[in-house]
């Protein structure tokens, strides 16, 4: 299992910022901040949205004076009322997937206005963890080209990858090979 | 568009010419995906480099204003290099020989300086065009239609469809995906100044007596003259010509071009009514407001730009004193002398269309329930619909043969210069849809995407005017000026600046030159010479523009304010 993560494949990304809409939409809920937690980037030929790995051993973590953010089971999570806006978190991330927003609210005693606060808030990937079909960015986009991703996909990858590396080695040998690759199948 | 949306997925190769879907059209962007994971060769000919040609087999950055040059040397490629479609061409072509006159002048090699597209590349796009099987498409949108070489470049598109025979099959030919939502069904009823509903000319005699008996009317009653364009509305006012403008659907003071012009001259007006769903900036300079209901207040249908009818119903009552479009036209026709009276819009789409449109006569609203739709030509009610057109080269003119027209090249009307060296060239993105008006209205549209909108520009072009990515900047015309926020992307061919169309406050249209072609009077607007400066005090221009936007949205809202009042009941 270990840590998922959403991952998208830049060649089918068309850029829309559906996964950012729908990732806003989730979070603009009472209590929460209406922020996409995945950014789209574009460079000259990639397409992408940059959002949080979830890494094993978080810097973001790690760093974290308050422990505002620590590891949950399989991914980092956040511990909003513990943040105090220091930035750390922000400075050690490696993606730039971890974002601080400051934001000036309105105590309230009822309907009366008791005094103003600043509130600081950690924004980054929470993996949609109380959606009932996970993350809501994975779900919207219309290309498909965003899905989560754990440690066993990454190791099936890796497994195809040698296996494919493999079959090119067939070239190398010294003695000839007389076993022919079977024809693929058609179907 | 001779063939259907879902065929795109079909074809051998898709040919993209100044045609961006990601932004457009992300349903299509996402067909093209499709298509290529089939196996399509993707061609993609644009100034910059939008999404679809980081998947592109072969990527022509051709030049801004440069579309002629390329069409017809790229043309020119299909026929000397000996790909032309002979037969095709023979059989269901006519004015080949006169149309070679034109096109044998240019050449990939002698055309590489206007274009800017190595001959090589040139010549290996054109062979995968014309010899993919099973067939070829080439789609294009508003960097086609949006030049002043417009019509010039739709006739040499489907001249390179026709003289390859990459049409008259299925999945082929030509798709010009359209430039708004239900543009297709707008035409298809007849929302033109040249036709009735179905293109059935307004100068045909037989038609005009056909539409006069279906409407009770004596047959000089009906206009037998081709009308004005919305595009001309300025110019009209200006000349005397035009006192009364009768506006719906539409805020021209945001989409059209030079808007400090068109506002100047919709102030002479004796009269000026705007029915919409907002109080836009155009529906603020009215005389009248009639407000109509949203999309999700009425039912009606959408056409596709590939023919295809879908109908919608309504999810929610109006509120206020909002009324459907068709109510509205329909009280005013009878307060003007011709009671008109209809049960509903089926009441419409059965009495004028169906009934006086023989090609959609089997699109029943039984039909189009559900996720069901129809594809004209359908004929019968029995008849499945027609995903491709012009099958077995059976063209829609009188002969059934395609009219092959050359045109040679020429350059933009408004050439950069030392004053306004850089290009301003309007495009949209996919966030936000036109004017603004209902987009702006969505809170989590406008939480990804607010003012003033960007201006995308090139790294060398905003270094050497020392622009940062990110910052506010001035851009100024011959015609005005805006301040929008840089986005410094290398995507962005250098010498031309892009921006969206959308932003009230970032106002493109401030910018741009209202030329139009003579043929279909489109405004030219992919091409305005323009400057762009940094702003050296950022944090008053973040606030201006704020202010600005504030002052805007208060004038608007009070504006609309008068509907907050109790309506007089008769």
């Amino acid at each position: 299992m270990g840590s998922k993560f959403v991952m998208s494949d830049p060649g089918l990304c068309i850029g829309c910022k559906t996964c950012m809409a729908a990732c806003l939409t989730k979070h603009d809920v009472t209590g929460d901040v209406a922020k996409a937690r995945l950014n789209l980037v574009t460079t000259l030929s990639v397409s992408t949205p940059i959002v949080c790995h979830h890494c094993e051993a978080a810097p973001c973590a790690s760093v974290c004076p308050t422990h505002a953010l620590y590891r949950d089971g399989n991914r980092v999570a956040v511990r909003a009322e513990n943040c105090i806006g220091c930035r750390s978190c922000v400075m050690a991330c490696p993606y730039g997937a971890v974002d601080v927003v400051v934001s000036d609210l309105t105590a309230r005693l009822g309907n009366l206005a008791i005094k103003g606060v600043s509130h600081a808030a950690v924004i980054k990937c929470d993996l949609c963890v109380d959606r009932a079909n996970g993350p809501a960015c994975v779900a919207a986009c219309p290309t498909s080209s965003l899905r989560l991703v754990d440690s066993d996909d990454i190791e099936a990858e890796a497994l195809r990858r040698r296996r494919e590396a493999a079959a090119d080695k067939a070239a190398f040998s010294s003695i000839p090979l007389t076993v022919a690759a079977p024809a693929a199948a058609t179907a | 568009m001779s063939c259907g949306v879902p065929g795109m997925e079909d074809a051998g190769c898709l040919f993209l010419f100044g045609y961006n879907p990601a932004d457009a059209h992300p349903i299509v962007a996402r067909r093209i995906l499709r298509a290529k994971e089939k196996g399509a060769k993707i061609i993609v000919a644009d100034p910059r480099v939008i999404e679809t040609a980081r998947i592109a087999d072969i990527y022509l950055p051709l030049k801004i204003g440069s579309n002629i040059a390329f069409l017809n040397a790229f043309a020119n490629v299909i026929v000397s290099e000996g790909m032309a479609d002979k037969k095709f061409i023979e059989e269901h072509t006519t004015g080949f020989d006169e149309w070679w006159e034109t096109i044998k002048n240019y050449t990939p090699e002698n055309t590489a300086e206007i274009t800017g597209i190595d001959p090589e590349q040139m010549r290996a796009a054109a062979r995968m065009y014309a010899t993919a099987e099973p067939s070829s498409i080439i789609c294009w949108g508003m960097g086609v239609c949006q030049h002043h070489q417009n019509v010039e470049a739709v006739h040499t598109c489907a001249a390179i469809a026709c003289i390859s025979g990459q049409i008259g099959k299925p999945n082929s030919g030509v798709a010009p995906v359209r430039g708004q939502n239900n543009v297709q069904g707008a035409c298809d009823m007849g929302a033109l100044p040249n036709y009735f509903p179905g293109y059935q000319s307004v100068t045909d005699p037989a038609i005009k007596q056909k539409f006069a008996d279906a409407w009770g009317v004596p047959v000089e009653k009906l206009s037998d003259h081709v009308g004005y364009k919305v595009s001309d509305v300025p110019t009209l006012i200006e000349q005397g010509k035009l006192h009364a403008f009768y506006n719906f659907g539409e805020d021209p003071v945001q989409t059209e071009p030079d808007a400090k012009h068109l506002t100047e001259q919709l102030a002479k007006l004796d009269l000026f009514i705007c029915q919409d769903i907002f109080m836009t900036q155009s529906a603020a300079l009215a005389d009248v407001v009639l407000p109509a209901t949203s999309w999700g207040e009425h039912e009606g249908t959408f056409t596709a730009c590939d023919r295809t009818f879908q109908y919608f119903s309504a999810a929610v009552p109006p509120k206020g004193e909002c009324r459907h479009d068709w109510e509205i036209i329909a009280d005013l026709s009878t307060r003007m002398g011709y009671p008109m009276h209809y049960e509903n819009a089926q009441d419409i789409w059965d009495t004028e269309l169906r009934a006086m449109w023989p090609k959609a006569a089997g699109a029943t609203y039984e039909r189009m329930q559900g996720t069901g739709y129809a594809q004209w030509p359908v004929p019968t009610e029995d008849h499945p619909g027609s995903p491709d057109l012009f099958l077995g080269g059976q063209f829609s003119t009188p002969d059934g043969k395609a009219r092959l027209k050359a045109h040679d090249f020429d350059t933009p009307t408004e050439m950069p210069d030392d004053e306004y060296p850089l290009v301003l060239c309007t495009v949209r993105e996919v966030g936000h849809y036109s004017c603004r008006s209902m987009t702006g209205n969505c809170r989590t549209l406008s939480l990804l995407a607010d003012e003033p909108g960007e201006i995308h520009i090139n790294p060398e072009d905003a270094a050497a005017r020392g622009i940062r990515d990110g910052e506010i900047v001035r851009a100024f015309s011959r015609r005005g000026e805006t301040m929008s926020r840089a986005c410094v992307d290398e995507r962005t061919d250098k010498g031309t600046v892009y921006m969206t169309y959308q932003w009230w406050v970032g106002k493109c249209n401030n910018l741009t030159l209202h030329v139009v072609d003579t043929k279909s009077h489109t405004p030219e607007d992919k091409y305005s010479a323009c400057q762009v400066e940094a702003v050296a005090d950022q944090v008053w221009a973040e606030r201006h523009l704020q202010e600005l936007y504030h002052e805007l949205k208060d004038r608007l809202a009070a504006e609309a304010s008068a509907q907050d009042a109790e309506p007089v009941m008769a």
